[in-house]
């Protein structure tokens, strides 16, 4: 039986065990109702009611994001002061899949983000965001955590060979945030900026998560949703490829162990 | 195509070498240098040096954390570069010191994570964790956080996880270091149950009494080279021969007879009235023991060499040619 599916799934257990044993790694859970809070107060107090998905959407894509991003980095960084990471390295599991499982536990906790924002909306707002395009939305949202899961695999995979790990998740959630078009949607931004952001899947998911929340139709969704699927699945290739390749360094230089 | 049958030494190296860059660009150092070994299938193999020796990058790059910088290293025929993947499942490794466990997690709950590691479905994997636990006598503590345990429950703990695919071959990289001399005890009948299993152990200590109890044969390594590959018999002789006494208020006359005695390689000084008898024959400590006594002084105590003084005699006796 090969090790990557029970590796994957072991991981994934792991991980959400730590964040009974460590609720501190949720913290990004706690701050999402306030950045809602905060977003949906300016939106309502411009009186730009059409806005309020807009304001609820982002800081849940935020937290998905950013716990993605924060905790794939954690784990990689405990796992290597612990020596967890060299013994992992012994075994037939691929990296990369305990990763995957990890990150994965990560993302699907994540989403709890979205029923925490819609709560502040109805019960702090009195503002409830129906989601006129249910199947719509349901689908992109599991192409979007699967792009996130991706997003986390492939930067625990650097964090690998990194020793500065920390500084280098503060600083990269932003742009992430800025070109997933996370609080923002990317036809907003400078042109530059919006071409780049058209590489990264998840512009393509949050525009179609705001518009699955809009009453109008929905326009070319299905090769919209293959961006987003197409890119994450781009992601998650180079997430492996670079697992394995980076691994490899650490054996070439024998830093896995380096906290 | 590669050897995996039962003829191929479990462990096979060949003028294995291990290069670490330094800071600052400095010249690299090396951590092993023309190493060879090899380690016949069922064998307890001791591999005895002092920190710094080589051991653990040797252990390392046997278990595929660490790349050689050349030569080759074989477990059961497969090169451990090469052949990374088809290695991993054939051997098990079990880390010194603290390192390589979830501390927040269980003794139970670790196991099936590296069982699943090791492939095992979920099922399988509490089968084996419930009766590794067992084995090495963690059991009544298995659904507790392994920092609560002890330094030596979480090196039993490392030996279960080691053990835990089931491997043919298994690296112990000082396994004893922390635990009590009861605990310790359990460990080598532990790794004698493994040789009635037939499994190849390569056992790291810098416990010269543990590797001639355990051991088939040991290795003697130091700067990254091999030394000498003994029966452990020789190590027996070598520690009782070399015995050492320490005796405190010795007068210089006396301190002069004990050196004259047969046996007796020479007495150091080591305080005022202090000295340490070191001998060279067995059975030389005791006339020394009876003069001492006879002459009134009680503060005396034996002990054997170190592994330091050991290293000395092996190579004064047979100098350093064993060196390339």
């Amino acid at each position: 039986m090969s090790a990557a599916l029970p590796a994957f799934l072991a991981a994934a257990r792991t991980q959400l065990g730590e964040f009974r044993r460590e609720p501190g790694t949720l913290l990004m859970l706690v701050t999402a109702p306030f950045f809602a809070v905060i977003l949906l107060s300016v939106t309502e107090h411009g009186g730009r009611a059409d806005l309020a998905a807009y304001a609820l959407l982002a800081p849940a894509v935020m937290t998905s994001v950013g716990m993605a991003v924060m905790e794939a980095g954690e784990s990689i960084f405990r796992d290597r002061a612990s020596g967890v990471l060299e013994a992992i390295m012994t075994t037939p599991a691929p990296l990369a899949a305990v990763l995957s499982g990890r990150v994965a536990a990560i993302t699907a906790v994540s989403l709890l983000g979205i029923g925490e924002c819609w709560l502040v909306g109805a019960l702090g707002f009195g503002v409830v965001v129906a989601v006129a395009h249910p199947l719509v939305f349901a689908l992109t949202l599991a192409a979007a955590a699967a792009g996130i899961a991706a997003t986390g695999v492939l930067l625990a995979a650097v964090f690998v060979v990194g020793r500065n790990v920390r500084s280098f998740q503060n600083s990269l959630t932003f742009p992430l945030y800025l070109l997933g078009g996370a609080m923002v949607p990317v036809a907003f931004l400078p042109w530059g900026f919006e071409a780049l952001s058209r590489l990264f899947f998840l512009s393509w998911a949050t525009d179609l998560l705001r518009d699955s929340l809009s009453p109008g139709p929905v326009a070319a969704f299905w090769p919209r949703l293959g961006a987003v699927l197409g890119l994450s699945a781009v992601l998650f290739a180079a997430g492996f490829w670079l697992a394995h390749r980076l691994v490899r360094r650490v054996r070439r230089t024998g830093t896995a162990g380096f906290a | 195509m590669s050897l995996t049958g039962i003829d191929a030494p479990a462990v096979e190296v060949r003028a294995l070498v291990r290069d670490f860059a330094t800071a600052r660009g400095g010249p690299p150092r090396r951590a092993l240098d023309a190493f060879n070994l090899t380690v016949a299938p069922g064998e307890v193999h001791g591999l005895l040096g002092p920190n710094g020796a080589g051991k653990t990058t040797l252990c390392k790059i046997l278990s595929t954390i660490l790349l050689p910088t050349s030569g080759t290293a074989r477990v059961q025929g497969l090169d451990v570069v090469t052949d990374a993947k088809r290695v991993r499942p054939l051997l098990g490794i079990v880390f010194g010191g603290e390192r390589g466990l979830y501390a927040r997690m269980t003794a139970a709950q670790n196991l099936r994570f590296w069982a699943a590691l090791y492939g095992h479905g979920r099922r399988e994997g509490r089968r084996r964790a419930a009766e590794l636990l067992e084995r090495v006598g963690l059991g009544p503590r298995a659904n507790e956080p392994v920092e609560t345990f002890s330094r030596g429950m979480k090196q039993r703990l490392h030996l279960a996880r080691g053990l835990v695919g089931d491997p043919r071959v298994l690296v112990l990289d000082e396994p004893t270091v922390g635990m009590d001399p009861v605990s310790a005890h359990e460990f080598r009948d532990l790794v004698e149950d493994l040789r009635g299993e037939g499994r190849t152990v390569l056992l790291t200590t810098h416990d010269m009494a543990e590797a001639e109890a355990l051991c088939d044969r040991v290795s003697f390594i130091d700067g990254g080279r091999l030394l000498r590959c003994e029966d452990p018999r020789v190590l027996g002789e070598l520690l009782s021969r070399h015995e050492r006494v320490r005796a405190a208020g010795v007068p210089e006359a006396l301190a002069a007879r004990i050196a004259d005695l047969p046996g007796v390689e020479r007495v150091r000084a080591t305080g005022p009235g202090a000295v340490l008898v070191e001998t060279d024959r067995g059975g030389a400590a005791l006339p020394v023991l009876r003069t001492l006594v006879e002459a009134g002084v009680t503060d005396v105590s034996t002990a054997p060499p170190t592994l330091e003084e050991v290293y000395l005699h092996l190579i004064g006796e047979r100098g350093m040619a064993v060196r390339p």
